[in-house]
């Protein structure tokens, strides 16, 4: 009997182990659909409490350091967003986001054409953006990241980049409505084109201090015309989302030069939000070529302006214009300084 | 022994009941989620072209996709949503105003039966291998699905510009003749009329004249089969009765497959050189 005991423990032991299986893997998480709406409206709380907005920084091939700022500010009411950025200025037509679930995580899509989808379109040397649908991998009240659902091209793997988004610093002015760089307003820019200026560059990384002697000026309503049928996001028809571009003229030589090489040291630098964005087009090859090489001399894409003083309106005035440009967490990278005496 | 095989079995039986719980073992998909359920936007978003879209669907079975989300799109193929007002626009002109109504009341029979359920709206055109390539070959529209058809190039719509208009309405057409190809197939011996006569990729370099001669209503027309099966779709949309004669007279092939083309179409109760007559009028002779 003790034998048949003995016997009856085996089985029941083997019976035990072998009538289930140990690995189950359950999809109770992903089947609750209470996850889902908590989280979207975890998110939709999260985009909206942030007055400023939201600042995603994107790598562009023209920099190794200097990352470009966008800001994008969510309507949750609407599903509108506004985006702002350094390569041009923001077409006023409404773009719209959908907050949406996968089978997995939340997505963030920038479902109608906007600044977003057009950085999806026109690849590396505007940013690293890859898609125009986000995952949605974690939220926090001051940070929220996100992954482009698709890393590329046809056969390139799920997953793009990783964006930590932070809210706006409340500093960052230029981010804001009001347009104070304005080219094509003849009362702003007197003083500042035509004249002699001196740009100097400071970098917090240890780069040593560059110095040169800039002329700014703009072109002719002709010639702007003719180059806008250029334009390298507005010509595009996937790529809208900024209104048509404004090219200046950008003539640099060193500070203790009298002359400008107009054949290899003129470029022309799109006007962004508030900003200029050494974004090449193609209007001749060498002024193509020559603004990716100053992008590269200054070690960055971009100048956003934080700040503007002169001392009175006339051509002769003494002005002042300063400009930052960012690392990827949005602190200061370069401080550039453009003075006109 | 026969007593320990009882309890054996007994104690087998059990185990086997209560061994594991069988609450949800892998794959097996719960009642309560439909992973295939439209999520629609919710009423308190929608814009102008929601109610748009809202009335175009409920009034010609047509729902306009402007909006993307990853259900609207498949990982393999690029292509970006179209600028809102532009959508809007178009929703209205060219969707309903030169498509979906002159359909309706113009070819009842084809419209119930042949017309897609989902229309997408691209901005730009649809890019297979990598959307940052300029050059690289792009599609004018989606048509590889029976119920779905998307057409590219919305953020060039200007109501202005008759001429692209008229030409994104006929080049609908034949997007929607592939998809017509695909559903029924345009026989074997269609294939047959013109067999050995194709160009493939050298159509680029022959002009409209030679590809007539050549048994083509274009150039395109003699790069494969389907292509000149859609372009005479086309062709018939875009050009007069009296032109398409013109072009058919120049080889008796093409007049074959014009003939087959037409009747085919005609069968499914459209008659293409009506439809030329109604794009030409909606587009060129009413006001929008």
């Amino acid at each position: 009997m003790k034998r048949n005991l003995i016997i009856l423990y085996c089985i029941l032991m083997v019976s035990g182990l072998a009538s289930c299986e140990k690995d189950v893997i359950t999809n109770a998480a992903m089947d609750s659909k209470n996850r889902t709406v908590e989280n979207t409206k975890a998110l939709k709380n999260v985009l909206q409490n942030a007055p400023n907005g939201w600042v995603m920084m994107v790598k562009s091939s023209l920099s190794a350091n200097a990352y470009t700022p966008i800001v994008m500010k969510f309507d949750t009411t609407k599903n509108i967003v506004d985006v702002k950025t350094v390569y041009g200025i923001t077409d006023p037509n409404p773009s719209f986001f959908e907050i949406d679930s996968g089978t997995g995580s939340l997505l963030l899509t920038f479902s109608t054409s906007s600044i977003m989808t057009s950085l999806f379109r026109i690849g590396a040397t505007a940013s690293d953006v890859t898609d125009h649908i986000y995952k949605v991998m974690k939220i926090s009240d001051d940070s929220i990241e996100i992954q482009g659902y698709r890393s590329g091209a046809v056969y390139k793997p799920e997953g793009g980049v990783t964006y930590k988004l932070f809210k706006r610093p409340a500093n960052w002015d230029w981010a804001n409505a009001a347009i104070s760089l304005d080219f094509s307003n003849a009362t702003w820019r007197n003083g500042i084109i035509n004249r002699d200026g001196t740009f100097e560059f400071e970098y917090m990384d240890g780069t040593p201090k560059l110095t040169l002697k800039v002329k700014l000026g703009v072109w002719s309503d002709a010639s702007i015309t003719s180059y806008r049928t250029r334009d390298p996001f507005v010509t595009n028809v996937s790529a809208k989302g900024f209104l048509p571009m404004y090219p200046i003229v950008f003539d640099h030589t060193l500070p203790t030069s009298n002359t400008y090489n107009t054949t290899t040291d003129r470029l022309s630098p799109l006007i962004g939000h508030n900003a200029i964005a050494y974004y090449p087009f193609t209007f001749n090859a060498q002024t193509n070529a020559n603004t990716i090489a100053f992008a590269s001399k200054i070690k960055s894409q971009y100048l956003v302006l934080t700040g503007m003083t002169r001392s009175d309106a006339t051509a002769t005035a003494a002005i002042d214009l300063n400009f930052v440009a960012y690392d990827k967490t949005g602190e200061i990278y370069l401080k550039a300084k453009y003075s006109l005496r | 022994m026969k007593k320990l095989m009882i309890m054996a079995t007994v104690a087998l039986f059990i185990g086997g009941v209560f061994g594991c719980k069988k609450g949800n073992p892998t794959g097996e998909f719960q009642a309560n989620v439909d992973y295939f359920e439209v999520r629609d936007k919710p009423k308190y978003l929608w814009n102008e072209l929601d109610y748009l879209c809202d009335s175009i669907h409920k009034e010609y079975g047509v729902k306009v996709i402007y909006e993307y989300n990853q259900r609207t799109i498949a990982g393999t193929t690029f292509f970006v949503p179209a600028d809102y007002t532009k959508a809007l626009a178009y929703t209205r002109i060219m969707i309903k105003g030169f498509w979906l109504k002159p359909l309706k009341e113009n070819f009842p029979q084809y419209f119930t039966k042949e017309t897609p359920i989902e229309f997408i709206e691209v901005g730009g055109f649809i890019h297979f291998n990598d959307i940052t390539s300029a050059g690289a070959a792009a599609g004018a529209g989606l048509n590889a699905q029976f119920y779905r058809l998307g057409m590219g190039g919305v953020n060039n719509f200007n109501k202005n510009d008759k001429a692209w208009l008229f030409d994104h309405i006929v080049t609908l057409y034949h997007e929607h003749a592939h998809e017509q190809d695909h559903k029924y197939g345009r026989g074997e011996l269609y294939d047959r009329v013109s067999l050995g006569d194709y160009y493939g990729l050298s159509y680029t370099s022959r002009s409209v004249a030679q590809s007539n001669l050549d048994g083509f209503f274009k150039p395109y027309g003699g790069y494969a089969p389907e292509e000149d099966f859609a372009t005479s779709v086309e062709s018939m949309a875009r050009f007069t009765k009296a032109e398409v004669d013109l072009m058919t007279s120049k080889n008796p092939k093409l007049a074959t497959k014009y003939r087959m083309v037409y009747k085919y179409y005609l069968d499914k109760g459209m008659d293409l050189h009506k439809l030329h007559d109604v794009l030409d009028s909606v587009v060129y002779k009413t006001v929008y």
